[in-house]
């Protein structure tokens, strides 16, 4: 089939033959899939380095799809930053979508990378971006596709390094048989200290780089851990099994984010991806401390950047890679200190030039619907607000500080700047919920939808996203159990049945998806049997609706002899040793049976940026500062 | 200024759709840095619009956009200033300034060069296939679209055989405006009917659009 030109194209490296042959099978296959250009590669600013050149060859690899893949803030960060490492090269590799992946069986094409079309299998290091439980089974069907043992006792001194980083490795043991060495936190300064390690080991025993692997900070080897149970199934201790490995393994932190690096020539896709703009990081962290959120508390403290070096970033980046867009991303931008000075600054210099600007997390209030309104563009399509909860005892369980006067005024607001819907997100299951806080939610949605009545000649539009509530380690709520799947849908049916209100549209995140990702992410090491048996039993692409079954994952467990409900649905003693305790976030224990206790009793706890120290003990336990340079005040403090 | 702009959709982004392509060249010219003009609104796009459209799959030597940039430029200096910020894939061949209003080129490109590219070794069936089809009154395919069976013949205006060292190129050149157009997509069904299925196509490609007047092809960068 016709492929010459693609060949010719991609002419390098011409010496390795396995990447020949390689191209030359895709040249046959590619007709044949849906969106080829996802296996493609070759984008701008894709950077392509001599392999024979660099002393160590990493290939980061994304377990789902291009598109999905693309859009992810952190392997930007770390692609440009190893590539611009003269000893290293980055290349790329995604999850085929299940009809390439048939063709790459049937015509014997292992997972390959974007750059150099070399199979994952012949580089020295892969690394997983771990974003979300579901893509578990993602990881394991890209190993199997590359050729690489599944389980991490099973490779030889020949196989490469599987790593693996990102949120989802802050409970790193439901996937400890698989994974050689996990990164925890920040990865800029630590995924250039484990390429240094790995080039330092070069030759050595599999056995000894890892040794040496365990010594730097962030890394945590699970093979040099042995973990006890007792008699009920609860953990009876998890020990080093050599002398030097630490006891427990304290995240990897950038003190200084305006330092740090950030990509300012990211490579920019053909295909639209799914955040199809630049993404600049304002901050990273969030002080607010809502007590069901992990990413609150694992990219403690909030470090922010100035503006001064925004709006260059911002400069090198859209005359690199022409986008349209920019994204001012963090878990709460509002509360970036120099939002205003930024957004204004940034419209001011590119809007005329019809750069917009996006702000992607706003709060429920006015301040934000303000900042939404400078920013827009294109008018009158839908603002979204997090309530989380629909009664005020609940939000202050959950610590949301946020009031319904707030609520009410923010979409005041929206509405009579002329956006004529609002999107609102809530959980259900959330600890101590009643179905008077279900009441709540349907009372707040009538009273806004009220609003929008008097205020717009249009049918107003709201749209409710319901999420079922998932406990999270490292966080207050760690011991709680999740809700039973049949709960959840009881709730479902609540709100379905009470909350009929013309114009409201509910959206329920699928209970099954909840349920698995509430048992996988507090797991521990035995949940590897389940995974790797759901894998078998044809488990992939998980996050999609349209391939997702709790039946492979139940099977697997019943075939591994393990109890879900164990996992999911059982209230945890505050003494219990937890799978995760291995990693230190630097956020104590104490701080988080403290929140424990003032959830129970409705108490707030306050943003240590305006209120002063709040013990979480991630400043002392890390050797950091909270850092506030955005220069303008705590917006909306 | 109004601009046409010659360019070579490349075999490295063949499978880029119309939309991607949109895209490509939205931020290829915010990358130059020349001066865009914009459609007013609460959502300004840039004022671009791309005269031929390729098929998913298919690259092409000789295809069209038409653009309105501010201030003044030579044609030379123009296609330097977008080569230098154009991503792989993408040669620019030619720019024309439009020193009188013509008509959209959408609108006035009608005829376009199909190419495919077959081993050497299938001269003699290739040569036999396209006199068949030169003196058939009717060529009958099963359009993909919408599985209706239509007679392309009408809208074929010629087929010629170039050989080649190790290759043998069939080509088709076909209307691509108005009724008797003939998609890519309808020349693979008639290829394989013949015996030259596409499996056997070493590649394809778009060779070039025309404007036809009095039954020649003018060349749109010629058009006055």
């Amino acid at each position: 089939m016709p492929g010459t030109g693609l060949s010719k194209l991609w002419g390098y490296p011409k010496n390795r033959m396995r990447s020949v042959m390689i191209r030359e099978t895709l040249c046959k296959i590619l007709p044949t899939v849906s969106k080829p250009a996802r296996y493609t590669g070759n984008e701008l600013n894709a950077v392509r380095k001599n392999w024979d050149e660099v002393q160590v060859r990493m290939v980061f690899a994304f377990p789902d799809v291009y598109e999905v893949g693309m859009s992810h803030m952190g392997g930007r960060i770390l692609y440009g930053l190893v590539n611009n490492h003269a000893d290293f090269l980055m290349e790329r590799t995604f999850a085929p979508w299940p009809d390439m992946e048939e063709k790459m069986r049937e015509n014997g094409i292992p997972l390959f990378s974007l750059e150099s079309f070399m199979p994952v299998g012949d580089f020295d290091v892969v690394g997983f971006s771990l974003q979300y439980e579901l893509s578990y089974s993602n990881v394991l069907n890209m190993l199997d596709l590359a050729g690489i043992p599944l389980l991490s006792r099973d490779r030889d001194d020949a196989h490469p390094l599987v790593i693996a980083g990102g949120p989802s490795a802050f409970n790193p043991e439901p996937l400890a048989d698989f994974i050689d060495a996990f990164i925890i936190g920040d990865g800029e300064e630590a995924i250039l200290q484990v390429l240094s390690s790995v080039r330092k080991s070069i030759g050595r025993r599999r056995h000894e780089r890892l040794k040496e692997l365990a010594a730097v900070q962030g890394v945590y080897v699970p093979a040099f851990y042995e973990v006890k149970y007792n008699g009920d199934g609860t953990i009876a201790g998890i020990n080093p099994r050599l002398p030097g490995i630490p006891n427990r393994v304290k995240k990897a932190v950038i003190p200084d984010l305006d330092q740090a690096y950030f990509p300012v020539a990211p490579v920019v896709p053909y295909l639209g991806i799914i955040h199809d703009r630049a993404v600049l990081e304002v901050m990273r962290g969030c002080q607010r401390g809502c007590r069901f959120c992990q990413a609150g508390i694992i990219y403690r403290p909030a470090r922010e950047r100035t503006v001064d070096r925004l709006m260059e970033m911002v400069r090198q980046t859209i005359k690199s890679t022409g986008f349209d867009e920019v994204s001012l991303a963090s878990l709460s931008s509002a509360d970036y200190s120099g939002i205003q000075e930024l957004t204004r600054g940034l419209i001011d210099e590119h809007g005329p030039q019809g750069i917009g600007v996006a702000l992607p997390s706003l709060r429920a209030d006015a301040f934000s619907v303000g900042l939404a309104q400078e920013v827009q563009r294109v008018r009158k399509t839908t603002l979204t607000f997090a309530p989380e909860a629909g009664t005020q005892r609940l939000r202050d369980v959950i610590n949301k500080n946020v009031t319904e006067e707030d609520i009410l005024n923010a979409c005041k607001a929206a509405f009579d700047a002329g956006w004529l819907g609002v999107k609102l997100y809530f959980m259900l299951g959330l600890p101590t919920e009643t179905d008077e806080d279900l009441d709540g939610i349907i009372e707040l949605v009538r009273k806004i939808k009220r609003l929008a009545a008097e205020r717009s000649r249009r049918a107003p539009k709201i749209h409710v996203g319901l999420a079922f509530f998932v406990p999270k380690p490292h966080t207050p709520f760690q011991w709680e159990p999740q809700i039973t799947t049949e709960e959840m849908m009881r709730k479902r049916r609540y709100i379905l049945e009470k909350g009929r209100i013309r114009g409201v549209k509910y959206d329920f995140h699928d209970p099954a998806t909840s349920y698995l990702e509430g048992l996988i992410s507090r797991g521990d090491r035995r949940l590897g049997e389940v995974i790797l048996g759901a894998w078998q039993r044809g488990a992939r692409f998980d996050g999609w609706r349209e391939y997702f079954n709790l039946e492979n994952y139940l099977r697997a467990l019943e075939a591994a002899g393990l109890d879900p409900e164990f996992y999911a649905n059982r209230r945890r003693e505050l003494n219990e040793i937890l799978p995760w305790e291995i990693i230190d976030t630097g956020v104590t224990a104490e701080f988080l049976m403290a929140e424990r206790e003032r959830a129970y009793k409705g108490e707030p706890t306050l943003d240590c940026r305006e209120e002063g120290c709040q013990d979480c003990g991630i400043c002392p336990g890390l050797g950091v500062d909270l850092q506030v340079k955005g220069g303008g005040q705590c917006a909306g403090g | 200024m109004r601009w046409w702009i010659e360019y070579e959709k490349g075999p490295a982004i063949r499978y880029l759709s119309h939309l991607d392509m949109v895209r490509l060249w939205e931020r290829l010219f915010r990358r130059s840095g020349l001066p865009l003009q914009l459609t007013q609104g609460f959502n300004p796009h840039l004022k671009i619009s791309l005269g031929t459209v390729l098929p998913v799959g298919l690259w092409g030597r000789r295809e069209y956009l038409d653009v309105k940039l501010g201030g003044d430029i030579e044609p030379e200096e123009l296609c330097s200033r977008l080569r230098a910020v154009a991503p792989p894939g993408i040669e620019i061949r030619r720019a024309r300034r439009l020193a009188r209003e013509l008509p959209s080129l959408m609108a006035v490109i009608d005829t376009s060069i199909y190419r495919f590219k077959y081993p050497a070794s299938l001269e003699t069936a290739i040569r036999k296939a396209a006199e068949r089809m030169e003196r058939a009154s009717e060529i009958r395919v099963i359009r993909p679209k919408d599985r209706k069976e239509v007679n392309i013949r009408p809208g074929i205006i010629r087929i010629k055989c170039i050989p080649g060292a190790d290759e043998f190129i069939l080509e088709f050149t076909v209307f691509s405006g108005g009724r008797e157009t003939v998609r890519f997509s309808e020349l693979l069904p008639a290829l394989d009917e013949m015996g030259l299925q596409r499996k056997k196509i070493v590649d394809y490609w778009r060779e070039g659009n025309y404007v036809r007047t009095n039954d020649q092809l003018i060349d749109p960068m010629e058009l006055d």
